[in-house]
C-alpha cells in the first residue's frame, strides 16, 4: 500500500472513529467547575535585570489589603481581651507565629560557582536587598535571633551562627559531611543552641567535629549526633540502623525544641530511588527513640506543626495514592491531610497551623498548593504558582517561592530565575525578585516575636 | 472562535467563557476520544483540560494563540490521564487471532482499517497525539510542533516512526497466509 494510499484510510478511519456528540452534562461540569474556580492572576514584573548589585530594583511595597487590616483589628481586640481576663499569661507562645523579619536568600553572580556565592538579606517586603555574608544556604533559626549558614571556614567549609543582620559571624563547626548539595543536613535548634547532624566519614580537623569520630569511620548518614556551640555537650541522637542499607534523611527539630524526627530511607531496588523505611522521632533530653509512621513513601521530608504535637509527610497510601499525610509524634492519629493524583513534595505547615502548603507535580511541572488542615477530610487544594520551593511568611499571609527557568505558562514573557513573593490566597499577581541564577537553597524569613 | 468571548472570559468572565467552550466541546472531546480510546477517559481530560484554561487563562497574552493553547493544554492532559491509568491499572493486553479472511476484494478497506485500528491502539499516547492533530486535526507539521511544544523535527519523526509501526503490523497481516494455505500444501 502507497504511503498516500495509507493517509487516505488513515484519515477516512480517524473520521469514522471521531464521535459526534459529547457526553451529557461534560459541558455543564466545566461551566459549574468554573464558577467555583477563581482563575490566577498573570505574573506581574516588579523589578528587571540583576537583583544584585547596583543594577537591583526595589520590589513593590505590600498593598494593604482590607481584609488583612480587619484581621489585625479583631486580633487585636481579641488581645487585648485575653490581656484583660489574664489568659495570655497561660497560654504559650506559638514559636512558628510572628511579625515578618528579613528575608535571607543565596545568591549567586552568573557563571559563579558555588564558591563565590553571596548571602542577600532583604526587608519583609523585599526592599533594601543587600549582601550580609559570603556563603550558602542561610537559615534563621525558629525563634528569629541568629541566623546560620555555611561558609568558607579556616580549614574547610564550616557552620557560621552570626546575628539576624550578618554581624559577629562565628565558625561553629567544620561542615561534617562530603556533600555540598542544597540540602544542608546540619539542623540548628529552635534557639540556636544545638546542632543536630551526620555522622561522616572523614575527620575533619574542625573546632568540634573531631573527638565526635572514633576512626571506625561510619558510613555516611548512618548517624545523626548533637552537638552544642558552647562545646559542652555532644553525644549521638540516632545510632546506625541495625540494617546496614538504611541511611538517614537531614534531620529536622521540632519548633518547642523538644524533638527531632530523621526519614529512615534505603534503595530501592533499581537503586536509582529511595524508598522511606521509617520515620523516627527521638526525645531530645531522655534520648529515647520511636518510629512513628507505617505510610510508605519515598522522601525525607518532613515538617512540625507550629504546636509540635504532629509531623506531616508525603506518602502513598496504601492502595498507592499520592498524599500529604500527619502522624501525631507519639505515633497515633495517622491521617492525610492533603490527597493529590500526582507526585507531592515538601510539606510545610503554616505558622497558625490551619493549612499546609507542598508542591505538586503536575503536566506543566512543579507547582504550589495548599490545603486547609482538618480533622479527617482533605479538600481541594488551592492552586498557586509555578515554583521549584515555597516558605510561609512568618505571620502566615504571604508564600515566598523560588522558579528556575521557564516553560510554565505564567512565566511567559519571565524566563529567568526567580524568587518571588505571592500572597498566601493566591489572588494578586505574584511579585518578583529577577535572579542571575536560581538559589540553591530555600530563603528563609526571619520571625520576630509577635 | 471569538477573539472577543476569549478576551471576556480573560477578564472572568464565567458566561462568555461557558458560550466559548459549547463551541469547543465536540472537537476537543474528539480528538480526546482519539487519543485515549476511552469516553470516561476522554471526558476526565477534557474537564481536567478546560478547567486549567479557565484557572490559566489571565496568562494568556495573545488571544490569537487561545485555539493552539487549548489543544496544547488538552494534549497534555490527556498525557497525564493516560499516565494516571498507566500507573493504577494492569496493563490489559487484548489478544485477536490474526484475520484469516483477508483478500484482496471490495472487504480490503474494511480489513486495512481493522490493522489501521490494531496498529493505532499499540501506539503511545505521545505518537497517537501527533497522528490525530496531523490527519484529524488537519494541522501541519509546525502547527503540530507548536500545540505539543516540541520541534518540528521530532513531529516528523514522531509520524514517521508512528505509521511505520501501523503500516508494519499491516504488512506482517498482509503476509500471515490464511487459513487454507496454512492446511493445504
Amino acid at each position: 500500500m502507497s504511503p498516500d494510499v495509507f493517509d487516505r484510510e488513515l484519515e477516512s478511519w480517524l473520521t469514522g472513529q471521531a464521535p459526534t456528540v459529547v457526553p451529557d452534562g461534560l459541558h455543564d461540569a466545566v461551566v459549574g467547575a468554573a464558577r467555583r474556580r477563581r482563575q490566577r492572576p498573570s505574573w506581574l514584573p516588579l523589578g528587571s535585570g540583576s537583583a544584585f548589585g547596583a543594577g537591583s530594583r526595589a520590589v513593590g511595597r505590600v498593598r494593604p489589603r482590607l481584609a488583612y487590616v480587619v484581621a489585625i483589628a479583631a486580633l487585636a481586640l481579641a488581645l487585648a481581651a485575653a490581656v484583660a481576663a489574664g489568659a495570655l499569661l497561660q497560654k504559650p507562645e506559638n514559636p512558628l507565629l510572628g511579625r515578618n523579619g528579613m528575608i535571607v536568600f543565596t545568591g549567586s553572580m552568573e557563571q559563579a560557582t558555588m564558591f563565590s556565592s553571596d548571602i542577600h538579606a532583604a526587608g519583609p517586603d523585599g526592599t533594601d536587598e543587600r549582601v550580609i555574608a559570603e556563603g550558602w544556604c542561610p537559615a534563621f533559626t525558629t525563634d528569629g535571633r541568629h541566623l546560620t549558614y555555611l561558609g568558607y571556614g579556616t580549614h574547610s567549609p564550616a557552620l557560621y551562627v552570626a546575628e539576624p543582620d550578618g554581624s559577629s559571624p562565628r565558625e561553629v563547626a567544620g561542615y561534617p559531611v562530603v556533600s555540598f548539595g542544597p540540602s544542608t543536613p546540619i539542623a540548628m535548634s529552635p534557639d540556636g543552641a544545638k546542632i543536630a547532624w551526620f555522622g561522616a566519614q572523614i575527620r575533619y580537623e574542625a573546632q568540634l567535629t573531631p573527638t565526635l569520630i572514633d576512626g571506625s569511620m561510619p558510613a555516611n548518614n548512618r548517624e545523626i549526633w548533637l552537638t552544642s556551640i558552647d562545646g559542652r555537650e555532644q553525644r549521638p541522637l540516632f545510632p546506625a540502623p541495625a540494617d546496614s542499607d538504611q541511611v538517614y534523611g537531614p534531620p529536622v527539630w521540632s519548633p518547642d525544641g523538644r524533638w527531632i524526627a530523621a526519614a529512615v530511607m534505603r534503595a530501592s531496588a533499581d537503586e536509582e530511588t529511595s524508598i522511606r523505611d521509617a520515620i523516627e522521632v527521638v526525645e531530645v533530653a531522655t534520648g529515647k527513640i520511636r518510629s512513628v509512621t507505617t505510610i510508605a513513601g519515598d522522601s525525607t521530608e518532613i515538617s512540625w506543626s507550629p504546636d509540635s504535637h504532629t509531623l506531616a509527610y508525603p506518602g502513598r497510601s496504601r492502595v498507592g495514592s499520592p498524599g500529604i499525610f500527619a502522624v501525631g509524634v507519639d505515633g497515633t492519629g495517622e491521617r492525610i491531610l492533603a490527597g493529590s493524583s500526582e507526585h507531592v513534595s515538601m510539606p510545610q505547615w503554616s505558622p497558625d497551623g490551619s493549612r499546609i502548603l507542598y508542591i505538586v507535580e503536575d503536566f506543566f511541572g512543579r507547582r504550589v498548593a495548599v490545603s486547609t488542615v482538618q480533622a479527617d477530610a482533605a479538600e481541594e487544594p488551592l492552586a498557586g504558582p509555578y515554583a521549584d520551593g515555597a516558605i510561609w511568611s512568618p505571620d502566615g499571609s504571604t508564600i515566598l517561592l523560588t522558579r528556575r527557568g521557564n516553560g510554565a505558562p505564567e512565566l511567559e514573557g519571565f524566563t529567568g530565575d526567580v524568587i518571588a513573593f505571592v500572597d498566601a490566597g493566591f489572588e494578586d499577581p505574584p511579585r518578583l525578585i529577577p535572579m542571575s541564577r536560581g538559589p540553591d537553597c530555600l530563603p528563609s524569613w526571619q520571625r520576630l516575636a509577635p | 472562535m471569538s477573539d472577543d468571548l476569549v478576551t471576556r472570559a480573560r477578564a472572568g468572565d464565567v458566561d462568555a467563557f461557558a458560550t466559548l467552550t459549547a463551541g469547543l466541546m465536540r472537537p476537543l472531546y474528539a480528538t480526546a476520544m482519539l487519543i485515549l480510546r476511552d469516553a470516561d477517559q476522554a471526558s476526565d481530560a477534557v474537564q481536567d483540560a478546560l478547567v486549567r484554561v479557565w484557572v490559566d487563562l489571565p496568562s494568556l497574552r495573545d488571544v490569537e494563540k487561545f485555539d493552539a493553547w487549548v489543544r496544547r493544554i488538552l494534549v497534555h492532559s490527556c498525557y497525564a490521564v493516560a499516565r494516571r491509568r498507566r500507573r493504577r491499572e494492569v496493563v490489559e493486553i487484548q489478544v485477536q487471532a490474526p484475520s484469516a479472511s483477508w483478500s484482496p476484494d471490495p472487504q480490503q478497506s474494511v480489513a486495512v482499517r481493522d490493522e489501521i485500528e490494531r496498529g493505532f491502539r499499540r501506539l503511545t499516547p505521545e505518537l497517537r497525539a501527533v497522528i490525530v492533530l496531523r490527519h484529524y486535526v488537519g494541522l501541519s507539521t509546525l502547527e503540530c510542533a507548536d500545540v505539543l511544544g516540541i520541534p518540528e523535527g521530532t513531529v516528523k519523526s514522531r509520524l514517521n516512526a508512528a505509521k511505520t509501526a501501523m503500516r508494519a503490523s499491516l504488512a506482517a497481516d498482509e503476509r500471515t497466509p490464511t487459513l487454507a494455505e496454512q492446511v493445504i500444501p
